[in-house]
């Protein structure tokens, strides 16, 4: 397994060196100025030359990829043309507030999904089965921002139980952490929960017709057990694959959960570098996020050798 | 292969990786609450100040009495009066963007003119009535050949940093300010700026010209005095948040741009003793604190009113306006007299949309009242047609009968002559808009559908983010109309306005436009030594503008913005994120 895990980790240079070229020719391709963006849309010429100038942005694109290349071998991402900080102190100082939302979001997604897919299944076919399924096709039907916009009005504006937005750290007030994020994450985790709901209840019918369950409940085992033991852990692998791809899709999400809930996380930090054009803060940003994704990927890979033993990858 | 021993979570052995499920959730749960630790381990860009919070669900419905009819405020050129308010309390402002930078003196962007407003302070400003008024001198002397302008000092001014401002810390922003504005061009005139004294600064220019005082109250990259010693030799961008010193009533503390800015009471600050008036007068600090949240998202700032987590929200949809009347403890109001004076752009190094023809076929045709309804969602209350290049309360307001019969005259035969005459045949027209300004997006809607279901134009409505839109202004193909409005110039900076018309100005804004006639019109305009002068020669402009449509005029709009209605002594103007003179009853 170490022998898998440290190549996994040494196919991730290559990939992050095609994420960031990629990266860099996109959004250095894209029309748009920084300076522009920086000056103002009345900006002389001339002055908007010097600034490029000053930012090297007069140069061909593959000598500032070059340049781009040598300082993040020396881990200098390179400093964001509008914040004034380094790329990884703005990515660094922001990205807690995406992995709270993203991890919340998750836990609800896991917690509802999977609870519900095991109650679908184990009632499979009764009016359970359908309302369950039924509001788990309506979860994952309905986009996120419209979700946002309607919390925000039951629960922060009509009934005033949850603030509109914002983001209050765990170590300032755990209490207002948790009801800063409850909103948000539940606007990012619902619609996950319906697909990991979906896919619980499938993989569970699977399972619980086998023989093995069918064993294990002639023995006398309690269902409980029988569902939780034996059922949902072999049930598992395919949950796992799906959870691990919204842990993914999670953090890419919550770019507009954080606009609509004016959460200052590292998605908007990237989406306000997009439309400024901050080249720098853009490709810090995705590269970073690149690495959690390849991380989530390793970290469901290593779940599966768990989960069944039967899978090697020596 | 390594083995870590039967305390470690993970077990390696030749077979595989075994773990037991109760480790597993052991590990599963350290995991988890690792990663939340680590998310709450550094300070967080909020976690000072606090996120703006809610109101308390007991206390929103009776800590602020609901208002049984609220009444939309209207601007009001009454000044208000000094001392008469109660001082304490954190005030929560949302802006709809986030400053690209503090500097002031660099950046034209409206969130860096909205948060320096209260900090930075110019030589002379607006009052109410859009006059000229001494903000940091006493007044001013003009010499009788037009060409010296002296201005004596208010003497006891303290910067944030406690040191008196003297005229070389005015010489010194001076300089900084020729260097890294983006007004270079107006003050083309000027000669030489020196101080004749310790409290007196002379600004001499080549040839007489009115338009210099605009020149120095311009909000938009503002001539803002700063200490000398701190601004000397910083280019663009380079001033950090501590370097942000200036001599306005609230001092700017700490920044997370994109998400808040802080400023706070400036202690030592003496307000004038007259009553304040515009950006000028006797500004009583009455906060201990302003907080400027960039909030982008309308929807959230409607929310954000109506639950007490701001005090005030600018930039909302004028659909909102009947949800907020009705919410109780807000009181909405229409900010008048422009929020955008809003113009289609043509490509003028293009065969038809630089041809006058087909641009006075469309202006022919055009019915404002449809690009109103579109871009207001049918609230009738925040649009306005006018013909004037400059809003009616503006001293520069032109009444012109040939631009009242020219603006939104639709008149369908006479266009489809025009378009006739240009020789339009069918050619694909591209508009391009952005959704990043909604009031552009929809007026570009409205325009192409017009433009086609009217006259036949082959319009395509090309949708791009809003920098690659003015990044295409330089381009002269690929595109017929683009789209953009002005404020300021519409109201308190003519000569900005004007001055895009001019084929000295290049790129950008000009939009590739060059007419002789124009040109001369403009230097006439610049070179105008008194009021009444700059006047003729805005009329003669204007006159032109109705012949060649260097950009096309289409709707003035009025923005709605709304304040917690305990909220008192917000003044609806020109700029209305004026919260000096304010307080919380």
């Amino acid at each position: 397994m170490t022998t898998y895990i440290a190549r996994r980790l040494l196919v991730f240079i290559p990939t992050l060196l095609v994420v960031a070229v990629l990266v860099f020719l996109m959004i250095s391709l894209v029309p748009g100025d920084p300076v522009m963006e920086m000056l103002g849309m009345d900006a002389p010429p001339d002055a908007v030359a010097a600034k490029r100038i000053e930012l090297g942005l007069d140069k061909p694109v593959w000598m500032r990829l070059g340049w781009w290349f040598g300082r993040a071998l020396r881990g200098d991402l390179g400093r964001s043309y509008f914040l004034g900080e380094p790329v990884i102190q703005a990515v660094a100082e922001r990205f807690p507030v995406t992995l709270s939302l993203s991890l919340f979001a998750l836990l609800i997604s896991m917690g509802l999904g999977v609870t519900a897919g095991i109650i679908a299944s184990v009632k499979h076919g009764s009016a359970v089965d359908w309302g369950v399924m039924i509001v788990a096709l309506l979860a994952l039907s309905v986009p996120g921002f419209w979700l946002a916009l309607n919390l925000i009005f039951l629960f922060a504006v009509h009934w005033r139980w949850f603030p509109i937005g914002g983001y209050v750290s765990l170590v300032q007030d755990p209490l207002q952490f948790v009801r800063h994020l409850t909103l948000p994450a539940l606007s990012l985790g619902l619609v996950h929960a319906g697909v990991t709901a979906r896919m619980t209840r499938s993989c569970m019918l699977e399972v619980l017709g086998s023989d093995y369950v069918r064993t294990a409940r002639a023995k006398g085992l309690p269902e409980k057990v029988v569902i939780i033991r034996h059922a949902l852990k072999s049930a598992l692998i395919p949950i796992v694959t799906v959870i691990g791809i919204s842990a993914g899709v999670l953090l890419g999400g919550s770019v507009i959960i954080e606009t609509v809930y004016n959460l200052p996380g590292a998605g908007r930090l990237v989406v306000e570098g997009v439309q400024r054009r901050d080249y720098p803060v853009v490709q810090g940003g995705i590269l970073f996020i690149t690495c959690i994704y390849l991380g989530i990927n390793l970290l469901v890979d290593i779940l599966y050798a768990w989960l069944d033993p039967r899978i090697r990858y020596n | 292969m390594t083995e870590k021993g039967h305390d470690g979570a993970f077990t390696n052995t030749p077979q595989g990786i075994h773990m037991t499920r109760r480790k597993f959730l052991v590990a599963a749960s350290t995991v988890t609450a690792s990663g939340l630790l680590a998310a709450c381990a550094q300070p967080t860009p909020t976690a000072v100040p606090p996120a703006p919070t809610a109101a308390k669900p007991a206390a929103a419905p009776t800590a602020v009495p609901p208002t049984a009819a609220p009444v939309a405020v209207q601007p009001t050129a009454a000044p208000v009066a000094a001392g008469a308010g109660k001082y304490g309390g954190v005030f929560k402002a949302a802006i709809s963007a986030a400053p690209p930078m503090l500097d002031g003196m660099a950046s034209s962007s409206l969130a860096t003119i909205q948060i320096q407003s209260g900090t930075m302070e110019t030589l002379i400003n607006l009052k109410e009535d859009y006059s000229h008024a001494p903000l940091l001198t006493t007044g001013w002397d003009i010499s009788a050949d037009g060409t010296t302008y002296t201005f004596p000092l208010r003497q006891g001014v303290l910067f944030h940093n406690g040191k008196e401002m003297t005229a070389d810390d005015v010489v010194a922003s001076t300089k900084r300010f020729l260097e890294v504005t983006t007004r270079a061009a107006q003050f083309a005139l000027l000669d030489s700026y020196t101080a004749a004294d310790k409290y007196t600064v002379v600004f001499k220019l080549k040839k007489p010209s009115a338009a210099f005082l605009d020149a120095l109250v311009s909000f938009a990259s503002g001539l803002y005095i700063m200490p000398k010693e701190i601004i000397e030799g910083k280019k663009a961008n380079e001033l950090t948040v501590a370097d942000m010193i200036g001599t306005g009533p609230y001092k700017l503390v700490e920044a997370k741009l994109g998400d808040y800015v802080r400023t706070v009471r400036f202690d030592k600050f003496v307000p004038l003793p007259e009553p304040g008036s515009g950006m000028v007068g006797g500004k009583i600090p009455y906060f201990d604190e302003i907080i400027w949240y960039s909030v982008p998202e309308a929807a959230t700032r409607v929310a954000g009113i109506e639950t007490g987590t701001y005090d005030w929200v600018e930039a909302l949809p004028a659909t909102a306006y009947d949800e907020l009347k009705a919410s109780a403890g807000v009181t909405p109001y229409v900010s008048k007299p422009c929020d955008w004076m809003i113009y289609l752009f043509p490509n003028h190094a293009d065969k038809f949309a630089g041809n006058v023809k087909f641009r006075q076929a469309i202006a022919a045709m055009l019915d404002m009242d449809e690009i109103g309804m579109a871009v207001t969602g049918g609230v009738k209350e925040f649009y306005t047609l006018d013909a004037s290049l400059w809003v009616p309360e503006s001293t520069w307001h032109v009444e012109d009968e040939t631009a009242k019969k020219l603006y939104n005259e639709k008149n369908l035969d006479k266009a489809k002559q025009l378009l006739k005459e240009s020789g339009y045949a069918g050619e694909q027209i591209n508009m391009s808009t952005n959704k990043s300004y909604d009031w552009m997006y929809k007026t570009v809607l409205s325009a192409a559908d017009q433009m086609q279901k009217k006259l036949g134009i082959n319009t395509n409505v090309v949708v791009m983010d809003w920098a690659a839109q003015q990044k295409q202004w330089d381009e002269t193909a690929g595109w017929q109309f683009s789209i953009s409005g002005v404020r300021g110039q519409a109201i308190a900076a003519p000569g900005d306005l004007v001055g895009y018309w001019s084929s000295k100005t290049k790129g950008g804004l000009n939009l590739h436009y060059n007419n002789p006639a124009m040109d001369k019109l403009v230097e006439e305009e610049q070179a105008a030594a008194t009021t009444e002068q700059r006047k003729a020669a805005y009329a003669k402009i204007q006159a032109l503008y109705y012949t060649e449509f260097p950009w096309m005029k289409t709707i003035t709009t009025y923005g709605l913005e709304a304040h917690r209605s305990n909220i008192v002594g917000i003044r609806p103007w020109y700029r209305s994120f004026r919260f000096w003179n304010v307080w919380r009853s």
